[in-house]
Parts: structure tokens; sequence; C-alpha cells
């Protein structure tokens, strides 16, 4: 291809990702999080609105029992997996604190911090079944 | 697009956001997906449904969390938690009755044509005994079991 039509290409999908992503950010909790506390907040909460939406599907009498029961066991693993990242962001909280304040080293505070974050990861794709059973249902 | 969709919609836009290293993600954004995201934004922000109005609010929320800032506060992880446990019981408590019909109408099922008259009778259903066994399960599903 050619290297100036290329460059153009590419100019084009830069300025359209970036479009996207500030467009997207203004129904983007996660995107608004800058420290790693705020990411869980922010993903735990998206998890939220989608669990009330679900919750609100299944309630409406529209949905067959093997939808309702697909909805209900993806509920009930993302569920154990978003409480395991409250918890471990709240333990973060005490640490960092702790951190902070001289109280214990860097190592323990990067190592919660690392946790928090794999529990971040951890949830996402569980977050996705749930989606996918929602969807499902529809 | 219903008020699921558009939530499930908007996830697959933070999924797309969180694969971005300046956003604190793994890996680079795909430009399918960013395409893809294009595709439903002008959609997405001309909604006015009640999924999209929380997410624009809870977004806010974080924005001002970070433009202050702060950190989450243990009330606000509280109020979340509780209402994720509401919405939870709620799905769950769903599922469980769909399981509770199920096992009842097995065990309407296993029952004799003679049993299931009498059991009818117990309940003030009106049944033929030249009725079907399917007939008669149905009936006293109909009543209310």
């Amino acid at each position: 291809m050619n290297p100036i039509r290329w460059n153009h290409v590419q100019t084009f999908y830069m300025l359209a990702i970036m479009f996207a992503l500030q467009a997207c950010a203004i129904t983007d909790p996660i995107a608004k999080a800058e420290t790693t506390e705020q990411r869980a907040f922010a993903t735990y909460g998206t998890f939220v609105i989608i669990e009330e939406q679900a919750a609100k599907l299944v309630s409406s009498g529209q949905l067959s029992d093997s939808a309702v029961r697909a909805i209900a066991r993806a509920d009930a693993q993302v569920k154990s997996v978003a409480d395991s990242l409250l918890n471990a962001t709240l333990e973060f909280t005490v640490i960092r604190a702790e951190f902070e304040a001289g109280e214990t080293g860097e190592e323990r505070f990067v190592r919660a911090m690392n946790e928090l974050n794999s529990w971040v990861e951890r949830a996402r794709p569980l977050i996705a079944n749930l989606i996918t059973a929602v969807r499902g249902a529809e | 697009m219903g008020i699921i969709e558009l939530v499930l919609v908007a996830i697959k836009g933070l999924s797309v956001v969180l694969n971005n290293p300046a956003l604190g993600g793994g890996s680079s954004v795909k430009l399918q997906e960013a395409s893809e995201l294009l595709s439903f934004l002008g959609e997405l922000l001309t909604r006015g449904d009640e999924a999209h109005e929380e997410l624009v609010a809870f977004t806010k929320v974080v924005e001002e969390m970070a433009a202050k800032g702060r950190q989450p506060t243990t009330a606000e992880w509280n109020t979340l938690r509780g209402r994720s446990d509401a919405a939870h019981d709620v799905i769950q408590a769903a599922a469980a009755a769909t399981t509770e019909e199920e096992t009842e109408q097995v065990f309407l099922e296993e029952l004799t044509k003679a049993e299931l008259l009498e059991l009818a009778e117990k309940e003030g259903v009106s049944i033929s005994s030249s009725a079907t066994k399917a007939e008669m399960v149905s009936a006293l599903e109909a009543n209310g079991r």
C-alpha cells in the first residue's frame, strides 16, 4: 500500500478511536477512574447496574424457567467474584492507609494492589457471562 | 433495542476501553472493536432509557471522585453491596421458584390417576374420572398448585 495513503488510513482510524473513546466515556465509569480503587468501584458499580436490570427482567414474568435459571447461575458466579473484589478493595484501602502512614512496607502494598487488580480481571469474563445469559433470555 | 441490550452494549464498550493500555488495560484497542463502538454510540447517546441514565449518573459519580482525587468511601461500597444483594436475592428467588414448580410437576406426574382424583377432590377441583392423567395434572396446576 502507498505509504502516504496508509498514513491517511491510520490517521482516520486513530481519530475514529479517539472519538469513540471520548464519546464512550460519557457512559463509561471505568474510563473515568484514575486509581485502582476507583477502577474497582466503577467495575463493581457497573456490575450492579447489570444485575439490577437482570432482576427486573426475571421479575417481569416474561422469561422461560430455563432462561431465569441461566441468569441466576451466571449471576451467582459473578456475584461471588464481585463480592471478593469488593472485599479486596476494602482490605486494600486499609493497607494503603498504613503504607501512607509508614506503617507497612511497599511490598505488601504492591501485593494488595496486584490482588485487587486480579479480582477486577476475574470479574470481567464473569460479567460477560451474565451479559450472555441476559441477552439469551431476551 | 431494549434496556438490557442497551446496558450490554455499553458494557461491551467498557471492555474495549479496559483493553486500552492508556487506561490501564492490557492490550491495544482493536480497530474492529472501535468501529463497532462507533456504530452504537449514536444510538446509545440519544437513548433516554433508565439503564442509560443510570450509567450516565454513575459515570458522573466516578468522574467527580477522580476530579476530587478521593477514593470510594465505605458507605458508598456498602450502598452498592446492598443494591447488589437485593438484586441477587430477587434473581435467586425467581430461579428457586422455577425449581419448586418443576419439582411439584414431577410430583404430580408421579401420582396415579386414582391419587390425582383424590387430590382433586380434596382441593375442590372438578375432574372427570375419564380424563387422561395429563389432563388431571393440568387441571390441578391450573388450580394454582
